[in-house]
């Protein structure tokens, strides 16, 4: 009766191995949003502390709208060909949202009192979802 | 341990229609042509392969039309996914078996 060798059997795992790879090589990586938007956070609202926030104001507001923009055709091209097990519930992009108010709250409610208000609050606020990304990239 | 051909899936071991089963597992749902770029393997191969796994019910095809355009999505069912890990799981058995011997 034919048997399979070890040698076959580990061969046969590696081809397996990079199947799953190139799937998840191409498919939408979760990670990617997380990270980009918990550094947009870091990296805009500081500048609020040391420049006119109405002009500050405006090109952060620009920059949100080309984020939502790029990170919305990144999903739907990417889900256009591999639906991914690994996506973060949708729930969650409202707890960043809500994450997002608490921490722009807390800035406004203490720049008066405070001169590093926005920049607190932008390392304070953003740090978690870059960390909540990099979590997400080690499941990968 | 008995590794005869006979405890594994002959359906799944063959080389592209594991590929397949593997790329199916590692998602929800697979584009047709993805799923032909990501395993590297031909438009009609990959038809008759997807056949035979649909009709072995371990994988599912779902038609639909983007405008004018068809698409075909592929997604593993319960029964493949048992049917795939249990076969994993039996290869890995095979290798670490001779791992420990050698050990």
């Amino acid at each position: 009766m034919k048997s399979i060798t070890q040698e076959e059997a580990t061969q046969t795992l590696e081809k397996v191995r990079n199947s799953q790879d190139e799937i998840n090589r191409r498919s939408a990586k979760d990670y990617v949003p997380w990270i980009g938007w918990g550094l947009f956070v870091i990296l805009f609202w500081p500048p609020f502390d040391y420049l006119n926030p109405n002009v500050w104001g405006i090109i952060t507001w620009v920059a949100a709208i080309i984020g939502s923009v790029i990170t919305s055709l990144y999903f739907a091209r990417r889900k256009a060909r591999i639906k991914s097990q690994r996506v973060s519930p949708k729930l969650s992009w409202l707890g960043y949202i809500l994450w997002i108010a608490v921490g722009s709250a807390f800035a406004i409610l203490t720049q008066s009192h405070f001169h590093y208000a926005w920049t607190v609050a932008g390392i304070v606020t953003g740090l978690p979802f870059v960390l909540y990304g990099f979590v997400l990239k080690s499941r990968v | 341990m008995d590794r005869s051909y006979q405890q594994l899936d002959t359906l799944i071991h063959q080389p592209a229609r594991l590929s397949i089963m593997a790329a199916l597992a590692a998602a929800q749902e697979v584009e047709f042509s993805a799923l032909r770029d990501a395993i590297n393997i031909s438009d009609s191969l990959l038809s008759r392969y997807t056949a035979n796994l649909e009709e072995a019910g371990y994988i599912e095809v779902r038609k639909t039309f983007v405008g004018k355009r068809p698409k075909t999505w592929l997604a593993i069912t319960k029964k493949g996914r048992d049917a795939f890990n249990k076969h994993v799981e039996l290869l890995r058995n095979i290798v670490n078996q001779d791992s420990d011997k050698v050990a």
